[in-house]
């Protein structure tokens, strides 16, 4: 019988310590911690007890650690993981006591003392005129960019406050000639920083002077260049992925899903592979500035679903990639139980909790996709970020937003995929509504579903029906005829007959929609035999066209009247000279 | 004292996860398998056996593996970044799941043997590494000069499948290998004796010949870096 304990690592069974491992870094929060390996962007969220543990081992280069079977299975998860390392034998020290591990100063919750990650726009210059791009509508109300003392102010700032990862893009960052140097401040002050570029072509020395300060590179593929001239783009990026290999740079590539993107998902796939990327991430299409555009490029929820279940085929086409999803595309996760995407840190919206972005002034958003005057919590210099973090109500109404009445009546907030999912605020109606883009909630089983779900399921199973008979709602939910009755008499989706007398029960409610769809079709006119001259299909499309492809409601003001991009001869990045 | 989440990085390191079922007992009809088919579009489930495989990090079989196992398939070979899990299922008696339960156990990486029963049905998984080199070896085909050349998955298809006779007819002994492998038993402090709850340690099956190999063959793959 084999005896094993925590010091079985070691050879012979002599019980040398555990300590952290070089570059891995320590958060007190409320629930316990988190440990960031710097070199790996590993990050474990771990209890009080696992925190106070890993305290231990970076102090004293001592382990606590006995023969505790608990204790062992978690000796034994973190040295896979990298996080401790078997100390060298001359290491080994007496237990160093740890001031400050007590109960009580676990910081209070319920949010964390700082984000994990800030998403910084450090420019919204950009000279390539992508015709997609968001940061465009970003600009009306951000004030001038930041000088690189302030730049650099800023970065001491978030790592005073305890930020672990920065995340530069914009614009384009690498129009800035002082990026390296803020990143390489970064770095010296503890930060990962990532840098994303819409550059296809970097020189070595471009990028080993940005590796000075930068971990990961991250290049925004253009699709439509990357299409046009293949042999020529995928040449170009294949030299970028040489230099940023040996500039000693994580590299990926961000792949948008837009119309476009996934009508040639295999294509672009393809030359991605061809290039060399070790890392594909696809982004959802974001609503760009121009309304038309996003109508052609957005995707219906039923286009969704169909990728959605191609996706995994077309992904083993490039087995020796790494796929990652966007955080705005969760819902393509919302089939993963709940524990699985818990354990795997998969959380859906983190806006405000787990990140925070920053326009180039400094101005603070629950994210990115909302750098717009409504959305904007403070200043990153002016403010004290971590009072404005822990108190402003703009960011706590994104932070606990699934916890909101109006949200656990939408869709999302019945969908058992809510806590690692819940849909992306950007999209949903007035913060929150449902995903637009969802294409299937998953509801709790039918006889199990509250009003709400069942309001959620109500709008599937009538679509395409004239009528709802009071009967199959019964029978369908298991609800008494009351219930039915009261849900029904409020439903959105539903209308009672118009030739009910009064003081009567319907015995059935007309469907809304397709009421709408019969006025639509009425009001345009019919023929001699009573057929109308428009058929239901150009009134759906009709009204999927009024309602602008879900564009999302709080953009339209600032962007129904924009018109198409002009295009600038010669604007175009064709080589990035970094100076 | 737990790790609550575990997220991936930066870092490109490049992971899927396979899953290889097989019915033995009773082959899947037209209706079953079109329901396993369901699960995935690239999933081309025949009335034996059905293939899924997953590249996405946290892409994964909807619904988990358990379902499958419960209502389908009699053994599973499932392969996430280098963690295996080999299933077995069988309807059982009260009194067989009893006995089987008393192997459940997890070991210090959180290798060990998990036991589930819904209704008549067991369901016994074993969570292992497995060591590739001694897996290449079983699965090479006997009379060739050069190693390999047999398919791994279906070599230890076979080796559940032998395994689940000897559970059904109440063998343990390939549990018990696993716990040799993966188990503990754990000794008091001097001073905690008194309170002292050692973890239940499963009961030695007897030893027999007829089997033995089989026992053997699931030994000589478990791997405990």
């Amino acid at each position: 019988m084999k005896h094993l304990t925590a010091f079985q690592v070691c050879d012979n069974g002599d019980r040398r310590a555990v300590r952290l491992s070089p570059g891995v870094r320590l958060r007190r929060e409320h629930f316990g911690g988190i440990v960031f390996d710097t070199r790996t962007g590993l990050t474990l969220d771990v209890d009080c007890a696992a925190f106070t543990w890993l305290c231990t081992a970076q102090q004293g280069g001592a382990s606590p650690v006995g023969a505790d079977e608990v204790e062992n299975r978690l000796l034994a998860r973190l040295l896979n993981l990298g996080v401790v390392a078997v100390a060298p034998r001359a290491d080994t020290s007496p237990l160093a006591p740890l001031p400050g591990i007590s109960p009580v100063s676990w910081p209070t919750g319920p949010h964390l003392t700082a984000p994990e990650t800030v998403h910084w726009a450090i420019t919204y210059d950009c000279t390539a005129r992508c015709p997609d791009c968001y940061a465009r509508r970003c600009r009306e109300g951000a004030g001038p960019e930041l000088d690189t003392a302030d730049a650099v102010r800023l970065v001491e700032r978030l790592a005073e406050w305890g930020v672990l990862q920065l995340a530069i893009g914009g614009g384009e960052p690498l129009l800035r000639p002082d990026l390296a140097e803020i990143a390489a401040r970064a770095r010296e002050r503890g930060l990962v920083v990532h840098v994303t570029t819409g550059y296809h072509h970097l020189t070595y020395r471009e990028l080993a002077r940005l590796a000075r300060g930068v971990t990961a590179l991250q290049i925004g593929v253009k699709i439509e260049r990357l299409l046009e001239d293949a042999e020529a783009e995928i040449e170009l990026l294949a030299e970028t992925v040489e230099h940023a290999r040996e500039a000693g740079l994580h590299l990926g590539a961000n792949l948008m899903l837009s119309r476009t993107g996934i009508e040639n998902f295999e294509t672009l796939l393809a030359a991605l592979r061809r290039a060399g990327f070790p890392r594909v991430t696809l982004l959802r299409y974001k609503p760009p500035a121009d309304v038309a555009r996003w109508r052609r490029e957005t995707l219906l929820p039923y286009e969704m679903q169909e990728f959605e279940q191609r996706l995994p085929e077309l992904l083993a086409t490039v087995p020796e990639m790494t796929a990652r999803l966007d955080c705005a595309l969760g819902f393509l996760q919302r089939r993963v139980a709940p524990a699985d995407a818990l354990a795997a840190g998969v959380r859906g919206c983190v806006a405000a909790d787990r990140i925070l972005a920053l326009g180039p002034d400094g101005g603070m958003y629950p994210c990115s996709q909302l750098a717009h005057p409504r959305f904007r919590a403070g200043d990153i210099l002016a403010d004290d970020p971590a009072a404005l973090w822990a108190d402003s109500p703009l960011l706590k109404r994104f932070r606990y937003f699934r916890e909101k009445h109006a949200y656990r009546l939408s869709a999302c907030g019945v969908c058992r995929a809510k806590a690692h999912c819940g849909g992306c605020r950007v999209f949903a109606h007035d913060v929150y509504g449902a995903e637009p883009a969802c294409p299937d909630p998953v509801l709790p089983p039918l006889t199990e579903l509250g009003p709400a779900g069942r309001q959620v399921d109500l709008a599937r199973f009538i679509e395409g029906c004239n009528r709802l008979w009071v009967s199959d709602y019964i029978q369908r939910y298991g609800v008494g005829r009351k219930t039915a009755l009261r849900e029904l008499g409020k439903s959105p989706h539903v209308l009672p007959p118009f030739d009910l007398p009064k003081k009567q029960n319907p015995d059935y409610f007309l469907v809304e929609r397709e009421e709408l769809i019969r006025g639509i079709q009425t009001g345009c006119g019919c023929t001699n035999a009573g057929f109308p001259y428009v058929t239901r299909e150009e009134v759906l499309a009709w009204l999927d066209e009024w309602n602008a492809g879900d564009y999302p409601e709080w953009l339209r003001s600032t962007c129904e009247s924009a018109c198409v991009i002009p295009h600038v001869e010669g604007d175009d990045d064709e080589d990035y000279q970094y100076s | 004292m737990k790790i609550i989440s575990i997220r991936n990085g930066f870092t490109a390191d490049h992971s899927s996860t396979s899953y290889e079922f097989l019915a033995i007992d009773r082959p899947l009809d037209a209706e079953a398998r079109a329901e396993v088919g369901k699960l995935s579009r690239r999933a081309e489930p025949t009335d034996r056996q059905v293939s899924f495989f997953y590249q996405m990090d946290n892409y994964d079989l909807p619904g988990g593996w358990e379902p499958l196992m419960k209502q389908y398939y009699d053994v599973m070979v499932s392969e996430s970044y280098d963690w295996w899990t080999l299933a077995i299922a069988f309807d059982a008696t009260s009194e067989q799941r009893d006995a089987v339960m008393r192997y459940a156990f997890r070991g210090p990486g959180d290798h060990g043997v998990d036991v589930s029963a819904v209704d008549d049905r067991v369901i016994v998984s074993i969570l292992a590494f497995i060591d590739s080199n001694a897996l290449y070896d079983l699965s090479s085909i006997p009379g060739r000069r050069r190693r390999g050349g047999g398919d791994p998955t279906e070599t230890l298809l076979r080796l559940l499948s032998d395994i689940r006779r000897q559970l059904i007819a109440g063998d343990y002994r390939a549990l018990y290998a696993v716990w040799e492998e993966y188990g503990w038993e754990e000794e008091a402090e001097e001073e905690d004796e008194e309170e002292w709850e050692a973890e239940p340690v499963p009961p030695e099956p007897p030893e027999l010949e007829s089997g033995q190999d089989i026992v053997e063959r699931l030994r000589g793959l478990l791997d405990n870096p």
